[in-house]
């Protein structure tokens, strides 16, 4: 009998494997919070934690939270200016994490519409992908 | 008129022609040799001493004030940068930097800082773009926890030793 905890299932949407996730930015001096809802592509190629459009500094800004400068390597080895802060993963699909959520580093760039899971997340549990079926499963152990 | 020599006076140049020239000789050089000593320790009356007093060869030391080392030019907490950073860092200030420049600036004074404060490879770091070292942590998420809605006088940003970026593609 496994005593794997099922976290989330799914489909692949246009080829990748995307998941609905909840991330919050919170201010410890004021406990204000920012919250971004939206899709993220599991990428196992991103050392990272969460990546997400450099458009929401403006919503992290006005909770009293300045993301500061850092580097981010690109596809192709270039190297592009980033912003970056603290951020929690409070919810993955259905899934709710224990609060505060789980810690990661938050990187704002770029201008895409989806945001990256990348692997600093994907650490703590273990995720399938069944390329040729388009499905994949995350489970924690 | 002749000269009248006694005959112990004739001794005593004997003498001093044989051991006093050899004694006199001794004397002198050992003086000559604690002269140039002194000379030497003793600053010149042209050389800037600063405020410091001089006694002899040795500082006068007033009682309750120790001798003190000021390094007022040259900080130890933030690195020599070449001018070429400079040169960025007033692009940086006036708001006229390009991406590939503000790189290229983060990486110049991430490498002189690393060096400087001899960082170990693949530490965390955050710091001011003139590379004061505000903050070090084995992990981003530790680093960015310290630093997280805390106010710097001066705009910092984060970098991981070794690396060419603080994250990003593997």
């Amino acid at each position: 009998m496994s005593s794997d905890r099922h976290i989330f299932e799914g489909h692949y949407t246009q080829g990748k494997p995307y998941v609905r996730a909840k991330i919050v930015i919170v201010n410890p001096n004021t406990g204000r919070q920012a919250i971004i809802n939206k899709d993220f592509w599991i990428d196992t190629g991103f050392d990272g934690g969460i990546h997400v459009a450099q458009f929401h500094t403006s919503d992290i800004t006005l909770i009293g939270v300045n993301p500061v400068f850092g580097p981010i390597g690109l596809a192709g080895g270039k190297t592009s200016p980033a912003y970056h802060c603290l951020a929690y993963l409070q919810q993955i699909g259905d899934h709710e994490f224990p609060m505060p959520g789980i810690e990661a580093e938050l990187v704002l760039h770029g201008s895409d519409r989806h945001g990256l899971l990348g692997l600093e997340i994907l650490k703590y549990w273990t995720s399938k992908f069944d390329g040729p079926n388009e499905f994949f499963t995350i489970t924690s152990t | 008129m002749a000269l009248f020599t006694p005959s112990d006076v004739t001794l005593s140049e004997e003498y001093r022609m044989i051991e006093y020239p050899l004694l006199s000789r001794t004397a002198i050089e050992q003086e000559g040799l604690e002269l140039e000593t002194k000379q030497r320790l003793i600053p010149a009356p042209s050389v800037d001493t600063g405020s410091g007093f001089f006694l002899r060869d040795r500082p006068l030391q007033l009682k309750g004030y120790p001798v003190k080392i000021e390094f007022t030019e040259f900080p130890f907490n933030i690195p020599w940068l070449p001018p070429n950073v400079f040169q960025l860092l007033n692009k940086l200030k006036k708001g006229s930097i390009t991406e590939t420049e503000l790189v290229r600036l983060m990486e110049l004074v991430a490498k002189r800082a690393s060096d400087h404060f001899q960082l170990t490879e693949g530490k965390f770091v955050a710091m001011t773009f003139h590379g004061q070292i505000i903050e070090v942590s084995d992990t981003r998420v530790g680093l960015l926890k310290k630093i997280q809605s805390r106010k710097y006088q001066e705009q910092i940003f984060v970098w991981r030793i070794g690396s060419n970026a603080f994250s990003g593609r593997i």
